[in-house]
């Protein structure tokens, strides 16, 4: 994979092309399909369920370069980044500050302390993708849908972090909570600062650490839904047509991401970054949309 | 048609054999579509220099003035207020645009013999690496700019880059002696006057050794008198009104004259220290969009409720620093409208009502109780200056110099940076050409503030005697706060300086963290823990004991 490499620009530079050396990846695919019913005869019942699942790990083992990581999307700071040993593509951006024994660090007002550097706060590739396809018909008529569910993968969401730490959605309703965040203060001794609702997701979610941005973008989704029409041939025999066919269709007409803020209601199947290598980012991009189609199909 | 398929084949084969034949170098280092570094025209890479150079110190200028409470900073917690990556746009200046572009011009100033291009170029990478160091400590230099050579430099000693800047300067200085076959076309600084080009160079050098401790090497400069020692002489960049394709305003203009009105705040420990010692530098450091701000009382002496909708502090209690202090929290009387430091409210709708920069050094309105909305283009059009070094700065350290063996021996020199200050400034009121001048400050009034100070500090103890000329010379430092930056690490003076309003905002910044581009790319170089390491000159006690008023 050829990326550019960004470079402390103290070399007079900035950025430089190189190929990433090596990644190894691992991957398994199964495909099954179930038939319900078999059609003995055209415009008998027909039913089948299709199902794809697949993992797919990948892993960095060597950039051959002078140096152990090179983000290579998104920003410097906060980025795709190309380590030695993690997959390809982690998100990295700056964590909450780790003490000796990895405790969370807290300042003097209860708020987490960031962390400067490039720590591995997420990984945006999906731990699988299961897909489960629909086909039914009987007569002229067709049934089709696609469902999907992808598990794991992780998205820096500005729109879910927007939201809440702006207190503009149901998640953060209850105004009288106060939180202690878990850590320990600088000196090692447990955080005892009592924080309200909107200094928690203001200065932490929305202002903190990169590494609390990240949310987990395991989703259910109806991919696509259609119905269709075939119109019989023995009616199209005084007509121009050879065949002629009617489809209704919706893409995208419902989803759940589980763990994400449910008020966002945040499609995390967003590309922030534009259209490039870049995967897990989401700088209050356009929402997803939902679709719906209606086709008509003639042959002459 | 058999024959047809074979002459094609023929023809097909040939042509293959003939394109492998045919040697193409892969191996291109420059790119064929652009102008390489050898083709450049020398003048046109001096501009870029000198201009990024101003932009560069105006910038770190601007955030050392926000630490000293010269402007507002505004967060509550010194580790977190200034991330890695806010310095990304600083180094990329410093390192590619200045430096890289100046080594690359002097290679072809030297063939060419224009030595006075070359003096330009050394000075200000001299100047650029010694304000990398003053703010970042140990920054890359020998094993800099070695592009593919080296793509991880490690960091000098700040140490060895200050010998290394002063060894160069000196070299900038005989350059700058020398006949050159052709000068500079542009000179943003001093058109051409190449003799204060090495006053600008020497005094450069006293703010080195003066950050060194070496005394005898500043007082040698001084004896040697080719030093900035008049206004006329000082050291800075002048920018110019022109607002689009190039915008050539004032940076800190263009981000405060707008449509909106203004883009930042500014300091309410620094407005009410001139406004209630009758400063009358005021009215051209600050313009007031309002008579009144809410919770004081308005330029008539009447209150003004507090708002909870533009200034929501106006309605909360002083936090105990505050209260302790007796620091002026939140508003002030005669409509001055700013932020103490470390507040980080949100922003409400107060564009057009918050005090704007003024008529020095950014270009903006003078002050002449109109009370008139800012907008973009109105007072000087941002035709400001950024200085650098003036000569009221080296009386100020010459007055340091002096009460460090005795505080009272410091007066003349705090009087003289005075004087010059005020009468520097107050140049600028044409620059407002709207203005109604006759709110400018009487002679009598000037002379009253300067006797005034001078009273004060006679009749301060030590402690009061450095912090008056620790104040005086913050005021004389709008504009660009590396100095004040600089002094406050060098002598923790003034300890009377407004607290954070966070009564735990952490230890004061010794220095900022690496640029994000820089630790995030080069392997040589790790990202500090925090905010505290000090720079190798700063050898006083470390945070948070020391500055005292953190």
């Amino acid at each position: 994979m050829i990326i550019d490499r960004p470079l402390d620009p103290s070399t007079g530079y900035t950025t430089t092309q190189t190929n990433v050396g090596e990644i190894k990846s691992d991957g398994v695919e199964l495909d099954a399909t179930l038939s319900i019913f078999r059609a003995k005869k055209a415009g008998d019942v027909d039913w089948s369920l299709n199902a794809n699942w697949f993992t797919n790990e990948s892993e960095v083992t060597d950039l051959g370069l002078d140096t152990d990581i090179v983000v290579y999307d998104g920003f410097t700071n906060l980025g795709n980044a190309a380590q030695v040993g993690s997959p390809l593509g982690i998100i990295v951006g700056t964590r909450i500050q780790r003490d000796a024994d990895d405790n969370f660090v807290v300042n003097a007002n209860g708020d987490y302390i960031d962390e400067e550097g490039l720590f591995e706060i997420g990984d945006p590739n999906p731990d699988w993708v299961l897909n489960v396809g629909n086909s039914f018909s009987y007569k002229n008529f067709n049934f089709n849908f696609l469902f999907n569910y992808t598990h794991g993968g992780d998205i820096y969401s500005r729109t879910a972090s927007v939201l809440i730490g702006r207190g503009l959605t149901t998640d953060v309703v209850d105004r009288l909570n106060t939180f202690i965040l878990p850590g320990v203060r600088a000196d090692g001794t447990p955080n005892d600062v009592q924080i309200n609702n909107s200094t928690f997701y203001f200065n932490n979610v929305l202002f903190g650490p990169d590494e609390l941005g990240i949310f987990d973008a395991s989703t259910f989704r109806l991919q696509e839904v259609s119905l269709g029409y075939s119109v019989p041939t023995k009616f199209l025999d005084k007509t121009p047509f050879g065949s002629l066919s009617f489809t209704l269709s919706g893409f995208n007409l419902w989803y759940e991401a589980i763990n994400i803020p449910k008020g966002t209601n945040f499609d995390p199947n967003v590309a922030g970054i534009g259209i490039g290598n870049g995967r897990g980012f989401d700088y209050l991009n356009g929402p997803s949309s939902r679709r719906y189609g209606f086709s008509v199909k003639a042959s002459f | 048609m058999k024959k047809i398929f074979k002459y094609l084949s023929i023809g097909l084969i040939g042509g293959v054999i003939f394109t492998a034949c045919e040697t193409t170098n892969l191996d291109l280092a420059d790119n064929p579509n652009a102008l390489t570094p050898a083709q450049a025209d020398p003048d046109f890479y001096l501009n870029e220099v000198q201009v990024r150079f101003a932009r560069f110190a105006e910038s770190m200028g601007e955030t050392g003035a926000e630490v000293t409470r010269i402007e507002w900073m505004g967060s509550r917690n010194y580790q977190n207020a200034y991330s890695a990556a806010s310095f990304d746009g600083e180094w990329e200046d410093a390192y590619q645009e200045i430096i890289k572009n100046g080594r690359d011009l002097q290679v072809l100033a030297a063939d060419a013999g224009l030595t006075h291009h070359t003096a330009i170029a050394q000075l200000l990478e001299a100047y650029t690496m010694t304000i990398l160091v003053d703010y970042f400590g140990d920054v890359p230099y020998t094993e800099a700019i070695g592009g593919a050579d080296n793509l991880n430099p490690a960091a000098d000693s700040a140490s060895d880059i200050y010998t290394a800047a002063i060894a160069l300067t000196d070299q900038a200085i005989s350059n700058f002696n020398s006949t050159a076959l052709a000068d500079p076309d542009i000179d943003f600084y001093y058109d051409g006057d190449w003799d204060a080009w090495v006053k600008a160079a020497n005094t450069l050098k006293m703010r080195l050794n003066l950050n060194l401790g070496n005394i005898s090497a500043f007082n040698s400069i001084i004896s040697g008198g080719n030093y900035i020692s008049d206004t006329s002489e000082d050291f800075q960049f002048q920018w110019g009104a022109n607002q689009v394709q190039p915008d050539t305003r004032h940076p800190n203009y263009a981000q405060n004259y707008s449509l909106t009105g203004g883009g930042d705040y500014s300091s309410v420990w620094m407005m009410n220290l001139m406004d209630t010692s009758d400063d009358p530098r005021i009215r051209y450091y600050y313009y007031r969009q309002n008579e009144g701000t809410p919770g004081s009382n308005d330029i008539n002496g009447d209150p003004i409720p507090p708002n909870e909708e533009t200034l929501d502090c106006s309605l909360q209690s002083p936090p105990p620093q505050y209260a302790a202090g007796g620091f002026p929290f939140c508003t002030l009387d005669n409509g001055y409208w700013g932020r103490n430091h470390g507040n980080d409210s949100g922003i409400p709708p107060d564009g057009l009502l918050r005090t704007a920069v003024g008529v020095y050094p950014q270009a903006g309105q003078f002050d002449d109780d109109s009370f008139s909305e800012t907008s973009l283009g109105t007072g000087g059009g941002g035709a400001g200056i950024t200085p650098l070094l003036l000569a009221s700065t080296v009386d100020f350290w010459r007055a340091e110099v002096a009460m460090t063996g005795s505080p009272a021996a410091g007066k003349p020199f705090v009087l003289a940076g005075i004087a010059k200050s005020i009468a520097k400034v107050q140049t600028f009121a044409s620059v407002d050409a709207t203005a109604d001048l006759s709110f400018e400050p009487s002679a009598t009034d000037v002379s009253d503030f300067i006797d005034a100070v001078d009273t004060a500090f006679d009749a301060a103890d030590d402690e009061g005697k450095w912090n008056i000329m620790a104040e005086q010379f913050f005021i004389a430092l709008k504009g660009n706060g590396h100095d004040s930056f600089n002094f406050y690490r060098r002598t923790g003076y003034p300890t009377n300086l407004e607290p954070n309003v966070e009564p735990n905002p952490g230890a004061f910044i010794r220095s900022f963290f690496y640029p994000a581009n820089a630790a995030n790319t080069n392997s040589s170089l790790a990202q500090k823990s925090g905010v505290t390491d000090q720079v190798f000159w700063d050898t006083n006690p470390a945070s948070p004991s020391f500055p005292a008023a953190n």
